[in-house]
């Protein structure tokens, strides 16, 4: 049990220390006459708030305990009707991954005997949360005075990561070519891989009449093709949450958030996906295709945890042996200031012959969280960079392997900006 | 990117409520200038030109009049002391009434715009400023009759300052949650007027001096005064102690 007492009490009264001085001093009723309905507030006030609070709640989180990253989930409370409902508050004190939509807290209606009030609860972080207490208060006239309880509510909420079908994403992954060339094919079939000859049965592409065979055989021949081979990917996620703790901006959610989005986009464009986790407790999954592998990784994302202290060369080298190469690689990573990714993009090279690299741009900082000119501008840079991986997702490909050694990786972001995109 | 979002800040260009508690607190200014029609002119034309300058100021430069701490702020905040000071004290200013009234308009107007927490103290204490001095000379003329008529008026003044206060703090409150019902924010403020009406049927009895009399403080001389406004500080200072914020408590886990 909690009494509190604002700030604006002591206002109040300072007011009324300068109403008694001058009530002692000047021979008149004003002061005394202007002090009364100030002393009538504050009696009422306190009145207010020493009217009981409610011991026991109960909560339901709306539309079961799952969640997606940036769902928005309605939240009911109810406990025993209680007199003056209109000076109670209640407010579920929320684990860091949760926040109360604003503007959506209810007022109480009060039905048999029960109160009911409702929110609407954002999940802003991936993983598992906790509610365990709900603040009962009664706040007073101006808010001059308020009286609280704490009362065990447990519920749990799981947030999964983002989805990439809420965010609109759309990826087409290149089909996989040895010579490093994109070409697309005018004319679309099943697959460009030649396979055998056979009858022609009726459904068949007229495109694919082998003519020549046809003539030969006196009866209709068509060309059959392989089913086209998957396109493979491998997520490299930097997890190692040093900008976590180096920040105020929470990259290592970021990092995670954009491999989330990526593993949904590229299975649902048919494409094989394997994952590595860089960080302390390395984890890898081989590519491979269906919603069985899109659940694998998504759990896999969701257990991830940060707090490695390394260069990301040496999480990169210590991966690198064990996983199949013929797959195109994928680094994500929010630190482009790792003096060691160069060698890292450079090595992710030489054993998968491409590599991608993602960098999520930083949440555009709020009011002052960044001070430092420095900050600012890399921030501003990043930002629009953010706005790109948003809409098309940017990737910086080939071209990584030719840096300038001497040339900082911001600037060559820059100067490369969005010339490749995966549309 | 689905990230941690930032909060947007976004106006809620409501003009109406920002409306309502100006018209209360113009109401409560001129409650307190009822002697005469030239007052009651003075007091609504000072405190309607204080109101529209912070409006203006507001809508023009937006975030760049929020107050802050700095030395800009501090000069305007000394300049606006030094006014009050002169218009307050100096006998030569002519038409004290009508400067009172933006002076005492236009710091709560203007925090108010900001959805500033302090407004509403303001208000109450522009209200009662207001009352206290702005007819001093009116005052100062009679100062036998005054309990008798124009202390309904200073009252009033305080009643209808309240209000407005109310209703600014409720306007703040109702934009992070639910707000109060209509009808309790009045079934308040007429508590209050309930309050001041029974107190002033009973005023003779009820008068300060008479109550620290009881307590066995002189009032007459000035040790006593002393006594009084150091027992206040004591007061304050417990009062602050004893009501502090609760602490934030950090979960972890």
């Amino acid at each position: 049990m909690e009494f509190t007492a604002s700030r604006r009490l002591m206002h109040l009264g300072v007011l009324l220390a300068i109403l008694s001085i001058l009530a002692l001093n000047a021979r008149s009723w004003v002061p005394t006459v202007a002090a009364v309905p100030i002393l009538g507030l504050l009696l009422f006030s306190l009145m207010e708030v020493l009217l009981p609070l409610p011991v026991s709640a109960r909560r339901d989180v709306g539309e079961g305990d799952r969640m997606l990253l940036g769902d928005r989930s309605p939240v009911l409370l109810r406990f025993r009707a209680l007199p003056l409902p209109v000076n109670l508050e209640v407010e579920d004190e929320l684990p860091e991954g949760l926040r109360v939509v604003p503007g959506s807290r209810r007022r109480f209606e009060t039905d048999h005997g029960v109160a009911r009030t409702r929110y609407r609860l954002e999940a802003v972080r991936r993983g598992h949360h906790d509610l365990t207490t709900t603040r009962m208060m009664r706040r007073g006239w101006m808010g001059l005075f308020s009286r609280s309880v704490e009362i065990p509510v447990f519920s749990r909420v799981e947030v999964l990561p983002a989805s990439a079908n809420n965010l609109g994403v759309r990826v087409r992954p290149r089909p996989p070519s040895r010579s490093g060339v994109t070409t697309q094919s005018i004319r679309r079939g099943p697959g460009d891989e030649f396979f055998a000859l056979r009858p022609y049965q009726p459904g068949d592409s007229m495109g694919d009449v082998n003519w020549k065979a046809s003539a030969r055989m006196n009866r209709i021949i068509t060309n059959e093709f392989l089913p086209e081979e998957p396109s493979r990917y491998l997520l490299y996620v930097d997890t190692r949450a040093t900008g976590m703790e180096a920040g105020r901006t929470d990259v290592f959610e970021r990092s995670l958030e954009l491999a989330s989005v990526l593993v949904e986009a590229l299975i649902e464009a048919r494409a094989h996906v394997g994952l590595v986790t860089l960080s302390h407790q390395s984890v890898f999954l081989p590519p491979s295709g269906g919603l069985g592998q899109l659940h694998r990784l998504r759990a896999m994302i969701q257990e991830s945890q940060g707090g490695q202290v390394a260069p990301i060369r040496d999480l990169v080298l210590a991966n690198l042996a064990h996983l199949p190469a013929r797959a195109e690689a994928v680094l994500v990573t929010s630190d482009i200031y790792d003096p060691s990714l160069r060698d890292a993009l450079l090595a992710l090279r030489a054993r998968h012959g491409r590599v991608l690299l993602i960098a999520p741009g930083y949440p555009e900082p709020a009011g002052d969280d960044l001070d430092t000119t420095t900050h600012r501008a890399s921030a501003a840079l990043l930002n629009t960079e953010q706005s790109a991986v948003l809409t098309g997702l940017v990737g910086y490909a080939d071209q990584a392997a030719q840096w300038p050694p001497d040339e900082p990786i911001v600037a060559t972001l820059a100067r490369i900006g969005m010339t490749r995109r995966l549309r | 990117m689905n990230g941690p979002r930032t909060p947007h800040r976004t106006w809620h260009s409501t003009e109406a409520p920002h409306l309502l508690v100006g018209l209360v607190f113009l109401t409560a200014l001129t409650a307190s200038a009822l002697d005469t029609l030239g007052t009651v002119v003075e007091a609504l034309a000072g405190g309607i030109l204080g109101y529209a300058l912070a409006a203006f100021l507001f809508y023009v430069w937006r975030e760049r009049t929020r107050p802050r701490a700095s030395l800009l702020w501090g000069l305007g905040i000394a300049a606006w002391l030094v006014f009050l000071a002169i218009v307050t004290i100096a006998e030569w200013v002519e038409g004290t009434t009508f400067l009172f009234a933006i002076l005492m308009s236009f710091p709560p107007s203007l925090l108010a715009r900001h959805d500033h927490g302090f407004a509403p103290t303001l208000f109450i204490a522009g209200g009662l400023w207001f009352s206290l001095f702005a007819t001093q000379g009116l005052y100062a003329t009679h100062p036998y009759r005054l309990g008798e008529d124009d202390a309904v008026w200073v009252a009033t003044t305080l009643v209808l300052a309240i209000a407005a206060a109310t209703l600014d703090h409720e306007r703040l409150a109702r934009r992070q949650g639910p707000g109060t019902a209509t009808s309790w924010v009045l079934f308040r403020l007429v508590f209050v007027a309930t309050w001041t009406l029974v107190i002033l049927t009973l005023r003779e009895d009820v008068r300060w001096g008479h109550l620290f009399v009881l307590l066995g403080i002189d009032l007459t001389s000035d040790a006593g005064r002393f006594l009084l406004i150091g027992l206040l500080t004591a007061a304050l200072a417990t009062a602050a102690y004893a009501f502090r914020p609760a602490k934030k408590r950090r979960r972890i886990g």
